[in-house]
């Protein structure tokens, strides 16, 4: 191994003596403290920024000191000659690249832990002004949260019932699926429009539904809109039949855009015995150039009491919960996948802070909080005193966490007239305790993978390439695994069109919106390209998967399997490059 | 720079299950036969015959010269020795074994044409690393270093980096890294090239020193007083073909002409001593006082000057 440490101690110190190294090490410094010049509102939006900022020029000085030392190291020694001094000694090919790919890791892990523990001082001085706010804490937690993928809701009355899940964080309207059933009065879904005025409507107001139906005689189920201009109170009415999943539009004057632009619609059944699925994006105006307008608000439920609105979402607060009237009705937070192994081994920890009231808007009632293991009876129940937006911490088995890391936790009402309003995010498992500086360094682990694959890809590329075209192909290659993730969400777009173009072909399917036109790119030129792109998907690495910005940016914990998984990514392709680069230099003359 | 002091025998030569046998008695140490290079272009046609069938001997202990114009082929075939690059035909044989060996090269120091050097190491640096290429030691290594940098005179310089050396600095060091593992062999190549005649005439002491430590010396040059001084046996190449081969002393003789030297004769007797032997029947080219080389001049007359520099 002497050989191999003195060719790796070598290219170590050629490049920590090299000024490049130096002065982007500095830049990546300048970078980190420069974020201080960052435009943010909040001090804990200033450390939002900072690593977010930190993070990226970490990456990206990274690949530069990666490809500048990399790529001309081996052609350097050749094109000055000095590879007949080394070739004369006793160092086979093996040792002289392996030694080379060594010194080369070495030096990019002390630029990944120098610039990360940079970085590190300045995100925790930053914390230290920032204090101890809602996003300070979520960034920079002694524990994380592991977030439910979904909350469903259900509640009955008098009148009808409602149901619905809202899926992932909430802000996205598409998460949120109500149903309606019951009494068909009061159960109904409402959008508002706005700033109308900015799009070209037409002289008739024309609005696409999407809905699914359903009726116990399977005979269409009658809609009823009302259109309402908030401001002028002009109003207008509009009926239309739907079964099963259905799309059409109906259309009003004008005139039911107010002045502010904004147009209010309501959507009840006729018939109580029917059900009506939907989503705060299932309507939405058409505009003369074929562009959808979606709605500003969305609300699920009631229009007077005791039939409340159930569920509410705008595109800013994500969708509200609230759960009203008469005793009954249920909210239950859904966690699926958990990794077991970053819960605690003996008690597991459950925050909450829940906005719940009783009787006359008092601020506090009592609720049945329920853990079940999912498909199991396996349930611990616990009545609580909850205080309005009080937080506090359900602690439960492990063992109601199934293997696969599936729970669910429902909050049942026991009085009449209390009332829950709830989030997606208002319950969490709380994960082992744990450092941020030990997620950090799992992120630089990450990194340090990325950057070490592009390093040996580079090694290889320069056994027999000048030092410019081995530059060339060190960037390169560090570009194409960055930019798998649009090639991917490509191939998504391709595959659903070719599926499409299939049932047409087939007779399955009704010619559609979405279906593909044969007239713009033949179906076989997609066909091919679908293969060529499959072919690089396997053959790339994506280095998306591993990019740590995305979770840390969330507050969410990188796992150790993350990083295993980068460091198998990595064994193989430094296996690869390794043997394909000993193979050129064993063959290779010097001249 | 001292050449007296001679680098103690250190590192894996001393264990013998990771050297190979050395060749036979009698058996070259050094051999070629039929050893050809043609370079191709990058489609595969013949560009240039750099070698041809080149066959060659050189013998343990001995100081054999490789003469000929730039270009003749010299370096190319150092190159082939040394496995750097491989024979379109013919073969080549080091201490009995093919160039490409990697434990051979174990016995072998070698001196390219230019030292080619890291410019970022320090001299010390420079010696240690290629220590660490024989796997020597560290005490030992560091210990080499030190008697080395003190023989090629650089342990004043031994901290400062090579790309602020001069030209004679490099090649002292680049000389230096050669002998690092105490090779049987070492090929130099121009090993005395850009150098001002003293450092020169030390590259030539410490060659010939070799020699008497039993080390085999296989070096090029085109300047054929170097060659004159130092080997024992030449061969010259030209346009890649081996031209002419032998001992510097037979390939020099002039078989058919006798050199007298006379001392203490004054001018007014040389017309008679011309006369007396042209009696005697003897054919007189040239009767004239002698001279010196002009390297033996120049050295005269720098250490007449530092004489009286210290004594003053």
């Amino acid at each position: 191994m002497g050989p191999v440490f003195g060719v790796m101690r070598l290219t170590f110190l050629e490049c920590r003596r090299k000024r490049a190294f130096l002065v982007l090490f500095c830049v990546v410094f300048a970078f980190v403290a420069g974020s201080i010049l960052l435009p943010a509102t909040k001090p804990s939006d200033r450390l939002y920024l900072v690593i977010a900022w930190a993070l990226r020029a970490i990456g990206f000085f990274g690949m530069l000191v990666t490809v500048f030392v990399t790529a001309v190291s081996i052609p350097d020694d050749i094109e000055d000659r000095r590879v007949f001094t080394l070739r004369a000694k006793p160092l086979n090919t093996l040792q002289w690249c392996g030694g080379k790919m060594l010194g080369f890791a070495a030096v990019i892990a002390l630029f990944v832990a120098a610039s990360g523990a940079i970085s590190l001082a300045y995100i925790r001085l930053v914390a230290v002004v920032a204090g101890t706010d809602e996003t300070t804490s979520r960034l920079i937690a002694a524990r994380g949260r592991v977030a439910p993928v979904a909350m469903s809701y259900a509640t009955s009355d008098a009148h009808g019932t409602s149901w619905g899940v809202v899926e992932g964080d909430g802000l996205d309207g598409a998460g949120l699926r109500c149903r309606l059933a019951g009494e068909s009065r009061s159960h109904q879904f409402f959008w508002q429009f706005g700033f109308l005025f900015s799009y070209p409507v037409g002289d008739t107001l024309r609005l696409g539904y999407r809905f699914k139906a359903a009726s116990p005689d399977n005979k269409p189920v009658t809609l009823q809109f009302r259109f309402v201009a908030p401001e002028t109170k002009l109003e207008a009415r509009d009926v239309a039949e739907v079964l099963g999943e259905a799309t059409g539009s109906v259309s009003c004057r004008r005139e039911l855009i107010d002045p502010n632009g904004a147009t209010q619609v309501y959507v009840r059944r006729t018939d109580s015995a029917s059900t009506l699925e939907g989503g705060p994006l299932d309507l939405w105006v058409e505009t003369t150039d074929g562009r959808r307008v979606t709605a500003l608000q969305f609300q699920h439920g009631g229009d007077q009491e005791p039939a409340y609105v159930v569920a509410s979402w705008t595109p800013e607060r994500g969708t509200l919960v609230r759960l009203h009237g008469p005793e009954g009705g249920s909210l239950t937070w859904h966690f699926r996948g958990m990794d077991r192994s970053e819960l605690p081994g003996r008690e597991l920890d459950i925050p909450f802070r829940l906005r719940v009231g009783g009787r006359g808007y008092a601020a506090y009632t009592d609720a049945l909080l329920e853990v079940r293991r999912p498909g199991s009876d396996d349930v611990e129940r616990e009545i609580r005193r909850l205080k309005y937006g009080v937080p506090g911490t359900l602690q439960v088995r492990p063992g109601l966490v199934s293997p696969d890391g599936d729970c669910d936790i429902t909050l049942r009402r026991r009085y009449p007239n209390s009332y829950a309003e709830v989030q997606v995010g208002d319950v969490a498992f709380l994960t082992r305790p744990r450092l941020f500086e030990v997620n950090f360094i799992k992120a630089l682990c990450l990194m340090y993978c990325q950057l070490t694959l592009v390093m040996t890809v580079t090694v290889m590329g320069s056994t027999c390439l000048s030092a410019p075209v081995s530059l060339f192909w060190g960037g390169f290659s560090w570009l194409c695994a960055s930019m798998m993730a649009f090639l991917r969400e490509a191939q998504s777009t391709v595959e659903a069109t070719l599926r499409h173009a299939a049932a047409e072909t087939a007779g399955v399917l009704p010619t559609a919106v979405h279906s593909h036109d044969p007239t713009e790119i033949p179906t076989w030129m997609l066909q091919f390209s679908q293969n060529v792109v499959d072919l690089l998907l396997r053959i790339v690495p994506d280095f998306d998967r591993f990019d740590p910005a995305p979770a840390l940016l969330k507050g969410s914990i990188l796992t150790w399997s993350q990083v295993g998984a980068a460091v198998e990514l990595l064994a193989l392709w430094a296996g690869i490059s390794f043997v394909v680069g000993c193979l050129i230099l064993w063959r290779r003359e010097f001249n | 720079m001292d050449p007296t002091p001679s680098p103690t025998p250190v590192g894996p030569s001393a264990d013998p299950r990771s050297v190979p046998p050395s060749p036979a008695a009698g058996e070259p140490v050094i051999s070629t036969s039929g050893l050809t290079k043609l370079y191709r272009d990058f489609w595969g046609r013949p560009r240039h015959l750099a070698l041809d069938r080149l066959d060659l001997r050189v013998e343990r202990g001995e100081i054999f010269g490789f003469l000929g114009p730039n270009g003749a082929g010299k370096t190319t075939t150092m190159k082939l020795i040394l496995g750097l690059i491989f024979p379109t035909g013919g073969s080549a044989r080091v201490l009995g074994h093919d160039p490409r060996d990697v434990e051979t090269k174990r016995r072998i120091g070698f001196l390219p044409e230019e030292s080619y050097l890291y410019r970022f190491l320090t001299a010390a640096e420079t010696l240690d690393f290629y220590g660490r290429l024989f796997s020597i030691p560290r005490r030992e290594r560091k210990k080499k270093v030190d008697e080395l940098l003190a023989l090629v005179g650089l342990a004043q310089v031994r901290n400062r980096l090579v790309r602020e050396f001069s030209k004679g600095m490099a090649r002292r060091i680049g000389f230096a890294q050669a002998l690092i593992n105490d090779p049987e062999v070492v090929i130099l190549d121009e090993p005395t090239s850009g150098l001002d005649p003293i450092v020169s005439r030390q590259m030539k002491d410490l060659i010939l020193d070799l020699r008497r430590r039993g080390k085999t010396v296989f070096m090029s040059s085109h300047l054929l007083a170097d060659i004159e001084d130092v080997c024992d046996r030449i061969a010259i190449l030209f346009e890649g073909r081996l031209r002419k081969t032998g001992t510097v002393r037979d390939l020099l003789s002039i078989r058919d002409a006798l050199e007298v030297r006379l001392k203490g004769v004054p001018a007014d007797r040389v017309t008679l001593l011309k006369e007396t032997l042209s009696k005697a029947g003897f054919d007189v080219a040239n009767i004239a006082p002698p001279s010196d080389t002009l390297e033996n001049l120049f050295l005269r007359t720098i250490r007449e000057s530092r004489e009286g520099e210290s004594q003053s």
